[in-house]
């Protein structure tokens, strides 16, 4: 029994990754990076929704909505300050003056 | 005294003549349609259709300058005439009265070649490319400009979220490797463009660069509002990263409309004003996907002709020829309409299919003339 949940899960491991170079041939990348590229975007655009245009979280939220929701979102109203987790990627942005707005660090 | 007099009497006969414009002070006159020639029963119909809650669109402001004045103005979804609004692409039209007046200064010109400012450019695809393909978006380099639609293959999104590489989204757009047509000869709308005539910019203007929006352009015409993000590299997203108020946007459309000047000082240099209504040499052409184009684009604006060489009609019947249209993504957009004196703003989320169609702004105003 044992020996037929190893090949299951070696089977299962073989799989996930030829579907890993499968995407990163296909889209050099670009996929893979998606829950990296949806942090940054939330990050970015949330701060500046929040601490530029002065819209409240919730709305912000919304006009924000994408694919994937992020995992956690932390605002820091004193900072002037958002970090957003989706997946495994983790993103901040934070507003760095009145002129130039929000940057991600 | 007598001088005084004679002074006090040729000031008013020009202003009664309509001889000088009127320009917002600290913020602008608030006026009725009715005295701007408008009928109020037409600007109704243009409220109805910008708020109308069951067309799909979302309008979040809509304002009408006539005459130098405001003559219809309202908010929605929270947003107030003290509240900033995303400007998406309208940046590009801002980032082009930018170089126009970096351009007066001698230090940068628009025949430059991109590599001159942007050394990393030298020996690349990039020669022979020079920055007012830039401006008129005809570089002949590949890029794709898709959002929602092919997020996987856009370069936007990659520009502006990607962390790795792309910390210098100037720079990204010099490392592009795929030219697909001669410079100037084919239009394909490209963000990248604009960013990498700011870093361009960069370079020229040096120590002036960071206080440069702020020092010629918005403080003299009183965008205090104004704010204009950067990338990692310090380099202004000048494609897409400006937010403004609806009043603040106005006063660039209105600057544009009274040919660069503002209370009597020339802040963009005529001939950039000129410059934007002229349809960029590309259009004459397929555009770099081979389709034909829907749109003539100028230098950083949008255009309301039609050029019967390229196929294209003219996008909105109803606005007269010389209007020009700075467009961002989501349905904002700045209408300057010179033969009707008129600047409309609408800002807005058209996130959903339906968008806010621009021509029905035009026929709806072109209507509640009277």
């Amino acid at each position: 029994m044992k020996r037929i949940w190893k090949k299951i899960v070696k089977g299962f491991v073989i799989l996930l990754s030829v579907f890993w170079l499968y995407t990163k041939a296909m889209w050099p990348s670009t996929f893979t990076d998606t829950p990296e590229i949806l942090a940054n975007l939330y990050s970015k655009e949330l701060c500046t929704c929040r601490y530029v245009i002065g819209q409240g979280l919730e709305r912000c939220f919304e006009n924000h909505a994408h694919i994937t929701r992020p995992s956690s979102l932390e605002w820091d109203e004193a900072e002037k300050r958002v970090r957003v987790r989706v997946l495994w990627a983790v993103s901040s942005a934070r507003v760095v003056s009145d002129r130039f707005g929000c940057e991600r660090f | 005294m007598r001088g005084f007099l004679f002074f006090a009497l040729a000031a008013s006969v020009s202003f009664c003549l309509g001889g000088e414009p009127i320009y917002p002070a600290a913020d602008w006159t608030v006026s009725t349609p009715d005295q701007a020639g408008l009928k109020p029963e037409g600007i109704a119909a243009l409220d109805f259709y910008a708020f109308d809650p069951s067309a799909g669109y979302q309008t979040d402001a809509f304002l009408v300058v006539a005459g130098g004045e405001i003559v219809y103005e309202r908010y929605a979804r929270g947003y107030t005439a003290k509240m900033r609004h995303y400007g998406w692409s309208m940046a590009k039209s801002v980032s082009m009265a930018l170089f126009g007046i970096a351009e007066a200064t001698g230090k940068i010109r628009r025949e430059d070649p991109v590599s001159k400012w942007v050394p990393e450019a030298t020996g690349t695809i990039w020669d022979g490319i020079r920055l007012e393909h830039l401006l008129t978006m005809s570089t002949g380099v590949e890029w794709n400009e898709g959002y929602e639609t092919s997020p996987f293959q856009s370069h936007i999104v990659s520009g502006l979220y990607r962390t790795r590489a792309f910390q210098d989204f100037g720079l990204t757009r010099a490392g592009m490797s795929k030219v697909i047509a001669k410079p100037g000869e084919r239009f394909n709308y490209s963000s990248g463009d604009t960013n990498l005539l700011m870093r361009a910019m960069k370079k020229a203007l040096s120590g002036e660069y960071e206080n440069f929006p702020w020092d010629k352009l918005f403080t003299p015409i009183g965008m205090s509002s104004a704010v204009m993000e950067r990338d990692a590299s310090g380099t202004l997203i000048g494609s897409s990263y400006l937010a403004a108020t609806a009043r603040d946007f106005a006063r660039f459309g209105y600057l544009f409309l009274r040919e660069g000047k503002w209370m009597g000082k020339q802040v963009i240099p005529s001939d950039w004003v000129k410059l934007a209504g002229t349809p960029s040499p590309a259009f004459h052409n397929l555009r770099l996907d081979h389709r034909p184009s829907d749109q003539p684009y100028g230098t950083s604006w949008w255009l309301n002709r039609a050029i019967p060489t390229a196929q294209i009609g003219k996008p909105y019947p109803e606005f007269p020829d010389r209007t020009i249209l700075a467009l961002g993504h989501d349905g904002q957009s700045i209408i300057v309409v010179p033969e009707w004196d008129l600047v409309v703003v609408r800002l807005g989320n058209d996130r959903a299919k339906k968008r806010i169609d621009v021509a029905r702004i035009g026929a709806l105003l072109k209507a509640a003339r009277k």
